[in-house]
């Protein structure tokens, strides 16, 4: 009798782990909410702080060429570039919440760069200022919706169906695929308010860094405007060190 | 007797009338003379603006430049422009040449942003194909080298500066990236096409270059031909070789758009000049038709005494004729000597226009014409002499007895 | 002195030597009814700049939210007028005509078949009602090809150098990429249904029209329009007119401003040089030889009668009352000249205004856009029509003063024996 009575004790508590054990392991394979998928995606690419060195590579029907900058990032809003290839040395673009501010070596202000001003491309890529500026934003911008797991460049990926929430977002529809493991991006498509495809970005060059997963290359398409391309490279990566202090202000630019 | 001693003493028995007659052909030709000279004066100011400014008497771009200009193509440029322009300066068919690069850009002011136009050009050779320096109003040019440049009196208004002065602004470099500078303003320009005062500024071509990234390269050279050679064929023979290096020269008289404007204008020009020839044509047969018509008893006397009718219409017609080219010719020397005193100093116009836009340029220079001088000379006796004939042979065709009973 | 008399005497002088009257009359006339002429040519070819202007771009008045004017280059939807309706509504009841309009920024993208060349191009796009347009603008007229946005509100309206620059056709499609009022992207799949060859430069080089409830849709504009023309009197003083408005408005609406062409047209102005200096130049030389016309005829006229006038006066007429008589023929006859060289003058300014001399054959020789509408035409200058009348009976009657003094200082012996 006494051997059961501990027999019994010994299935409760195994039953009892293997119960915890299956919720656990529910909890790891749970596929989160579509709209968390947005805030994971947004996170994944946010970080307390970073640095990279950058390659701007951009293609048009005039030609190809190339430009190197400095980036330093913190948060969400808060962007610091300095350039460092020969056409463009010294020149310096901070951006924050609200403005952006370019410093060009030759000019004696700074300019402050508003409203309509941010849609023109940077450094003359397919990347707008304000292109800059959205692309960590979308649980704020967005409302998604799951269409579904697929394979990309053999990884899995989620599906996603994003609408803008308001009239005020630049890209009223994007569809993205979001890495199944680590939610970086892997490929985001922009459509505007009639649904017409206007740009593809496509994420590659996946690297760790420091236990983070980055993606180390993007290229943007402009779907409209045949043969034009711009493509980043980053290396050199290092993330949420202490960064030089003040290095987000007006007097940075100025240096 | 001679008529024409008859005539002429006709014309002193009756001082009056026939000073009068000769005062209204002298205002009349004094007047067309001065009139021609100030159209005329108009069409050459044209013509010098277009090939000062607007367009060269010769344009040498890349030859894919027009067509795509609507995107500032800076890459479609005449690359090595400094050696091109040196040999082209060196041409016994060159009066001058001289490279330029125009920049559209943006400047920021106060939270407001202007459109503006800068000019890179070579100082030294810019004196002689344009004359530039005759049109600072107020301090100076830029130097080579510096970070300076001489702005339009209209933009220097706009932006609310002067000399001494600083003002930033962006413009898309060669790379289509954008690229912001800051100048000193040196001077002030009051150029003599109202445009370039109310959107350009002008820099030295090689501060352009560096900031625009050119290397050498100028978007344009602009060359002028010794006088008495036709722009288009010279053209055509430097586009033998020209064509060849990807580059085009184009005279302004086969530009599509700017030689119709001044063609269209010297049109217009004609029309005037005709309607002032009309008029000063009435007022002369008027003169005259008169003169002949208040004479009817003395062309009866005439005839009573004898004389035979084409005789009477001959001496009408010389009287008309001498009064008509004394008048002629002293109104004709009298407006040339009021178009020459006007010559030099111009014609300013501020006196006749409504407005006080100080932007357009209101001197005017007239420019006396050998030929239309003549002209008019030769046209007001002509028509005096024509409209002497009906009246004097309507009156001989009277019976004496009629015609003095006046 | 009687004066019904004198008048009586001046008028049967005037028939008696009828010739000498027509002579001079006619000559009068026809020196004021150049001088009308030209002045209305020189008139009209002022207008040419000015109008290319404000019929194809500006119009005469424009009334516009408060802030968008220094926003104006970047072309922004969202300084506009929310609600239109009550303004025209205000307009119309004053008798304005008015023409709502939305002007944007628009990228051109053309690709593939049946372009021979990609590419894009960014115009001021301008998105118009095409029935209120037409009272304000005259853009369908200049219609070249294709047709207007009043027959086919679909498609997209291309400038004559947009097109050529593009290699545009009718029928062609192409895509407008724009953003909307709150800054989304929106594309527009539009077919070139018409183009236009203006008088005005940029406007072929740099616009294309689109019908205003398209633009509405697809920008969601709600109604909402960042321009409102409106047509005016060209003689007005446009500033004080503007002034005008803009007070009146305030009863309507709050936040509007009310812009003259001298404002919104500034730029294009600046390219426009002014001739009105030289016109202004050549009328007075008109002028002046028309004066040299009446003064001569009249002086001479005086001159011719000495000896009648010296037999007037030994029969018993008082000088003064010759001397009134005179002058009373000489204003008389300066009068009848005027009135019939501006009579004269109408047909011929008709046709100058209406017409006008065609110098289009030179712009279509060439195929090029000329800043000019290729029309030379006149303008009704009220003014002038009415000095000029004023000025001949005026210039005659002040001409024949001193002559007609002077002959009475002659003795009646010896102006018997004048002439």
């Amino acid at each position: 009798m006494l051997f059961s009575i501990s027999r019994i004790r010994i299935r409760i508590r195994a039953a009892a782990f293997f119960a915890a054990l299956s919720l656990v392991a529910a909890a790891a394979f749970a596929v989160p909410g579509a709209d968390e998928l947005l805030v994971l995606l947004d996170k994944a690419q946010t970080f307390e702080s970073s640095y990279a060195n950058a390659t701007m590579t951009i293609v048009d029907r005039f030609g190809t060429r190339r430009t190197e900058f400095k980036v330093w990032s913190r948060g969400k809003d808060d962007t610091f570039m300095e350039f460092t290839s020969a056409a463009e040395r010294g020149q310096k673009i901070l951006r924050n919440a609200k403005e952006l501010y370019l410093f060009f070596p030759d000019a004696e202000e700074v300019t402050r760069l508003q409203g309509s001003a941010l849609r023109q491309g940077m450094a003359g890529s397919d990347i707008s200022y304000e292109d800059m500026t959205g692309n960590r934003n979308r649980a704020q911008n967005y409302t998604a919706v799951i269409l579904g797991t697929e394979q990309l460049e053999g990884r899995s990926v989620f599906h996603l169906d994003l609408k803008a929430k308001s009239r005020t977002v630049a890209y009223a529809r994007q569809e993205a695929w979001i890495d199944a493991a680590d939610y970086l991006p892997s490929l985001i498509k922009f459509y505007d308010l009639s649904g017409k495809l206007l740009k593809e970005m496509t994420f590659s060059g996946r690297l760790v860094v420091d236990g983070y997963p980055f993606n180390t290359r993007f290229l943007v398409r402009d779907m409209l405007k045949a043969g034009t391309s711009t493509e980043m490279a980053f290396r050199d990566l290092t993330v949420n060190q202490s960064l030089p202090k003040n290095i987000f202000s007006l007097d940075n630019l100025k240096w | 007797m001679k008529l024409s001693r008859i005539a002429w003493l006709n014309i002193r028995r009756n001082r009056r009338r026939s000073f009068l007659s000769a005062l209204a052909m002298l205002v009349v030709s004094a007047a067309l003379v001065f009139a021609f000279s100030l159209l005329e004066g108009m069409k050459a100011e044209m013509a010098r603006n277009v090939k000062d400014w607007t367009w060269g008497e010769i344009k040498i771009q890349h030859a894919q430049f027009e067509k795509n200009r609507l995107l500032n193509p800076l890459h479609l440029n005449v690359a090595d422009a400094d050696a091109l322009v040196s040999r082209l300066a060196a041409l016994p068919e060159t009066e001058a040449a001289t490279p330029r690069t125009a920049f559209s850009v943006i400047i920021q002011k106060d939270e407001r942003r202007f459109q503006a136009q800068g000019i890179g050009v070579d100082l030294a050779r810019e004196t002689a194909y344009s004359r530039l320096p005759s049109f600072v109003s107020a301090g100076r040019l830029p130097e080579a080298g510096t970070r300076e440049a001489a702005v339009g009196i209209g933009l220097a208004r706009k932006l609310g500066l002067g000399v001494g002065d600083k003002f930033t602004f962006m413009t898309m470099t060669r790379n289509r990236s954008m690229y912001g500078v800051t100048l000193r303003i040196s001077g002030l320009m009051d150029f003599p096409v109202a445009a370039l005062n109310s959107l350009a500024f002008v820099l030295p071509i090689d501060r352009a270059r560096s900031f625009l990234q050119l290397d050498g390269a100028a978007l344009e050279i602009v060359a002028k031909v010794k006088p008495g050679l036709d722009p288009a064929d010279v053209a055509e023979a430097w586009n033998a070789e020209l064509v060849p290096l990807g580059l085009s020269a184009v005279s302004w008289t086969r530009s599509s758009v700017v030689y119709y404007v001044v063609s269209y204008i010297g049109v217009i020009f004609n029309i005037l000049a005709a309607m002032f020839i009309l008029l000063g044509s009435t007022v002369v047969i008027n003169t005259t038709m008169m003169v002949v018509f208040e004479r009817r008893a003395e062309i009866g006397m005439l005839g009573a005494l004898g004389m035979r009718a084409d005789e009477l219409v001959r001496l009408f017609l010389l009287e008309a004729v001498f009064i008509s080219s004394l008048g002629a010719t002293a109104g004709a020397l009298i407006g040339c000597g009021i178009s020459a005193f006007f010559a030099r100093g111009g014609l300013d116009l501020t006196a006749f226009m409504g407005g006080i836009n100080v932007e357009f340029p209101t001197l005017l220079f007239p420019a006396l014409r050998a030929g239309t001088v003549l002209g008019s000379l030769a046209m007001t006796v002509v028509i005096s002499g024509l409209a002497s004939l009906l009246p004097s042979w309507s009156a001989a065709r009277i019976e004496p007895v009629d015609a003095l009973r006046g | 002195m009687n004066i019904r008399y004198l008048a009586g005497f001046a008028f049967r002088n005037l028939t008696r030597h009828k010739r000498r009257t027509v002579i001079t009359a006619a000559s009068l006339a026809a020196g004021l009814s150049l001088f009308i002429l030209f002045d209305s040519l020189l008139t009209g070819l002022e207008n040419d700049g000015t109008r290319s202007m404000i019929w194809y771009d500006t119009g005469s008045l424009q009334v516009q939210d408060s802030g968008y004017w220094e926003e104006k280059d970047s072309l922004p939807l969202d300084r506009a007028i929310a609600d239109p309706g009550p303004v025209l509504d205000f307009l119309g009841s004053k008798g304005f005509k008015a023409a709502p309009r939305a002007v944007f920024m628009g990228e051109l993208i053309v690709s593939g078949d049946p372009w021979t060349e990609s590419g894009s191009v960014r115009v001021r796009m301008v998105a118009l009602d095409p029935g209120r347009d037409a009272a304000v603008f005259r853009l369908r007229e200049t219609l070249q090809e294709g047709k207007w946005l009043s027959d086919d509100p679909s498609g997209i309206v291309l400038g004559y150098q947009l097109a050529r620059d593009l290699g545009a056709r009718i029928g062609y499609p192409l895509t407008v990429m724009a953003r909307t009022r709150d800054g989304a992207f929106q594309t527009m799949d539009l077919r070139v249904s018409g183009i236009v060859n203006t008088p005005n430069a940029a406007v072929n080089r740099l616009s294309a029209f689109v019908s205003l409830d398209l633009a509405d849709e697809y920008l969601y504009l709600e109604g909402s329009v960042n321009q409102i023309a409106i047509a005016g009197d060209e003689d007005a003083d446009p500033e004080k007119a503007a002034a005008k408005l803009e007070e009146g408005l305030k009863t309507v609406a709050g936040g509007l401003s009310v812009l003259p062409w001298t404002v919104t047209g500034a730029e294009f102005l600046a390219f426009v040089q002014s001739r009105s200096g030289l016109s202004r130049v050549l009328l007075l030389l008109v002028f002046i030889i028309a004066a040299v016309g009446v003064s001569n005829t009249m002086l001479m006229t005086i001159l011719e009668r000495t000896r009648e006038m010296g037999m007037l006066r030994a029969q018993g007429m008082y000088d003064r009352e010759l001397r009134t008589s005179l002058m009373m023929e000489a204003a008389a006859i300066g009068l009848i000249g005027g009135i019939l060289g501006l009579v004269l003058s109408l047909p011929f300014n008709a046709f100058l205004v209406n017409t006008g001399f065609d110098l289009s054959w030179m712009i279509e020789k060439v195929g090029v856009d000329l800043p000019f509408s290729g029309r030379l035409r006149g303008a009704w200058h009220a003014r002038t029509m009415l000095m000029s009348v004023a000025v001949g009976a005026f210039l005659s009657f002040a001409v024949s003063v001193i002559p007609a003094r002077r002959a009475m200082k002659l003795s009646v012996v010896e102006a018997l024996r004048h002439g």
